[in-house]
């Protein structure tokens, strides 16, 4: 008979263990299904590669992804079923030549001077190079990335066709880079209407949804130049955006990379390891929350 | 040689001769306080070994014999349980010695035992700069990688440490297999757990078998093999309790696990596992009343972890 009886917290964690083991193991029919949305975010969205290692290795079924802009290049990567070591080797190398091919001297001269945006074709090419000529329907986790019709206001939700002009309508940052025409449509950074699609990831069918939140921090950098504050603005009204999303969601993993720049991506693996600590840090937590939700479907 | 000459060599010699002897007594005595350091800390007398080698370093810092001391003072302040202190001393150390490997290693070391994980990391990969092939940095990263939740990058380390030093070392075995489990990993978490139970048996890694068998679906080994690591340790509470919980869950042995959490309730009968466990072994054999009536005690429970919430959720369900 056992004499060293165990903490409460000893127990919670017995319980949860085995719980969390079985719910990860039911067939995907027999449990709720499960959506994971990441957040716009510029840099700082370089973290959700971090919080998406440790979800992986959590055993966390993924049944839907939705994201927006940075959430969408990670999102739809993830989604097209790369190996962490790849991502992280994507966020450990990250240039701006990737983005386009204009962030040059001359290009910043026609861009002040001459009033002429920047292309992100090259950023279209990139997302190709790296997941071939994939549409959405061939991607392993269905994925869905939202974009900003700047002609209407409208909102894109992308979940069919080419996945590289989806994610680049998504991560298309207006007053910087030219619309990106798409079936009559002039598209930009879909952060503008939707900085954190919790409800586009429900709409595909997620009966829990986990958020991910690149969190910014808007007390530690005042901006100081014109690029700077356009970001600014967008972050400002995606803030205001996103406090009515994390209300729809069922669990929020928030990283604090609130002092990387949008713009800066040589902090890049910064990032990633905020991230991967963040989510581990609000792991069981997680787990708790979504076999609470799924208690139906364990105790059946 | 002109007698002048003569005198002012003997002269010199003369002068010399007792700032020589000075300094060779100097030397004698340096090597004395060092070897005295030495064998206090081998007495276990680490108040001493700490008094000798500040005094030696309030003369020597940076000198020979310096990084020996350095060691030894943050060896004792750390058998003493002062990690403070002996992280200190350390990274005073490597400011003398910055690509000193011995103290790099001891500085991350220091950094994990008193649960600077982040900061250990940091080091432990310093030393691998210093030296590709260091196994204890390798090791040291494993284990922190493990202890922060990083399964995949612990099993890296660990894979690399296992290759490189050829070790049969069980508790590295047991602790790759741990992450491998983490990280759902099955077939390889087998394998490691197997190795290690080879190397030496005890009941909390036969107890990581029976997990390792109940995620590949193994139900009939992993009720065996828990059974057997309870045989090994008959005391461990978390070996009993699993155990109840696995045979509750089951349809077929929810009996069993009613009459093993009630034998656990009699030693501890406010026990919430096992009153959790006891009302779902009702649940699964029919009794849902009774279920019901249990699962109310424990969501009533003191306290407001995951045991009593998840009873609280379940009876809410049931309205």
């Amino acid at each position: 008979m056992p004499v060293r009886a165990l903490t409460p917290q000893q127990e919670d964690t017995v319980l949860r263990d085995f719980m969390w083991s079985q719910f990860i193991s039911m067939p995907k029919d027999k449990r709720p299904k499960i959506g994971v949305t990441l957040s716009a975010g510029g840099a700082r969205g370089f973290s959700h590669i971090g919080a998406l290692e440790v979800l992986r290795t959590s055993g966390l079924p993924i049944d839907y992804m939705s994201g927006t802009s940075m959430g969408c290049i990670v999102g739809s990567l993830y989604a097209s079923g790369m190996p962490q070591d790849k991502l992280t080797q994507i966020a450990a190398n990250p240039r701006l030549s990737y983005i386009s091919k204009d962030l040059t001297l001359l290009g910043f001269f026609k861009y002040v001077f001459g009033n002429k945006l920047f292309s992100s074709q090259s950023f279209e090419d990139f997302i190709s190079e790296q997941i071939g000529s994939a549409s959405f329907k061939d991607l392993k986790i269905p994925f869905a990335c939202v974009a900003s019709d700047i002609k209407t206001g409208e909102k894109v939700v992308f979940n069919q066709g080419p996945v590289a002009i989806g994610v680049r309508a998504s991560m298309n940052l207006p007053g910087i880079f030219e619309p990106v025409q798409y079936r009559q449509r002039y598209l930009v950074d879909g952060g503008v209407v939707d900085y954190l699609p919790v409800d586009v990831v429900k709409d595909m069918g997620a009966d829990w949804v986990l958020a991910v939140f690149a969190l910014p921090d808007y007390s530690k950098q005042v901006p100081t130049t014109i690029l700077g504050y356009i970001v600014r603005s967008g972050d400002l009204r995606g803030a205001f955006l996103t406090e009515n999303s994390e209300r729809n969601a069922n669990f929020l993993i928030a990283s604090r990379v609130g002092e990387i720049n949008t713009m800066d991506p040589s902090q890049s693996l910064t990032a990633v390891e905020i991230g991967a600590k963040a989510a581990y840090k609000s792991l069981d937590d997680m787990k708790e929350n979504l076999l609470l939700f799924g208690v139906d479907y364990v105790f059946k | 040689m002109s007698l002048n000459k003569i005198f002012t060599f003997i002269l010199v010699i003369s002068f010399a001769a007792p700032a020589n002897a000075f300094w060779l007594f100097e030397q004698r005595a340096q090597k004395q306080m060092l070897s005295d350091a030495k064998s206090a800390y081998a007495k276990g007398d680490y108040h001493s070994t700490v008094y000798i080698t500040q005094e030696f370093l309030l003369k020597n810092s940076g000198r020979r014999g310096a990084k020996e001391a350095y060691i030894m003072l943050g060896n004792a302040y750390k058998a003493m349980g002062q990690y403070d202190k002996a992280m200190l001393k350390y990274t005073e150390a490597i400011e003398f010695y910055p690509k000193d490997e011995d103290l790099t290693l001891a500085l991350a070391d220091i950094y994990y035992l008193g649960g600077l994980t982040d900061k250990a990391i940091e080091i432990y990969k310093k030393a691998l700069v210093l030296d590709p092939q260091n196994g204890s940095a390798e090791l040291g990263l494993a284990r922190s990688y493990l202890s922060e939740g990083f399964f995949e990058r612990a099993s890296k380390y660990f894979e690399l440490f296992v290759k490189n030093k050829k070790t049969v070392d069980p508790k590295v075995y047991y602790e790759y297999a741990l992450s491998r489990l983490y990280a759902n990993d099955y077939d390889q978490a087998l394998s490691l757990a197997e190795k290690s139970l080879k190397y030496k048996t005890d009941a909390k890694t036969t107890f990581l078998l029976a997990k390792i068998y109940k995620g590949r679906g193994e139900k009939a080994k992993s009720f065996e093999t828990i059974a057997l690591a309870l045989k090994q340790d008959p005391s461990d509470d978390e070996i009993f309790l699993t155990r109840a919980l696995w045979l509750a869950f089951d349809k077929e042995t929810a009996s069993q696990g009613l009459s093993e959490a009630e034998t656990y309730l009699a030693a501890h009968p406010d026990d919430r596992l096992a009153l959790f466990i006891k009302s779902l072994a009702l649940y699964r054999s029919g009794d849902k009343k009774a279920a019901f009536g249990n699962l109310k005690t424990v969501a009533e429970s003191n306290g407001d972890g995951f045991i009593n919430k998840i009873s609280l959720q379940i009876l809410n369900k049931q309205k």
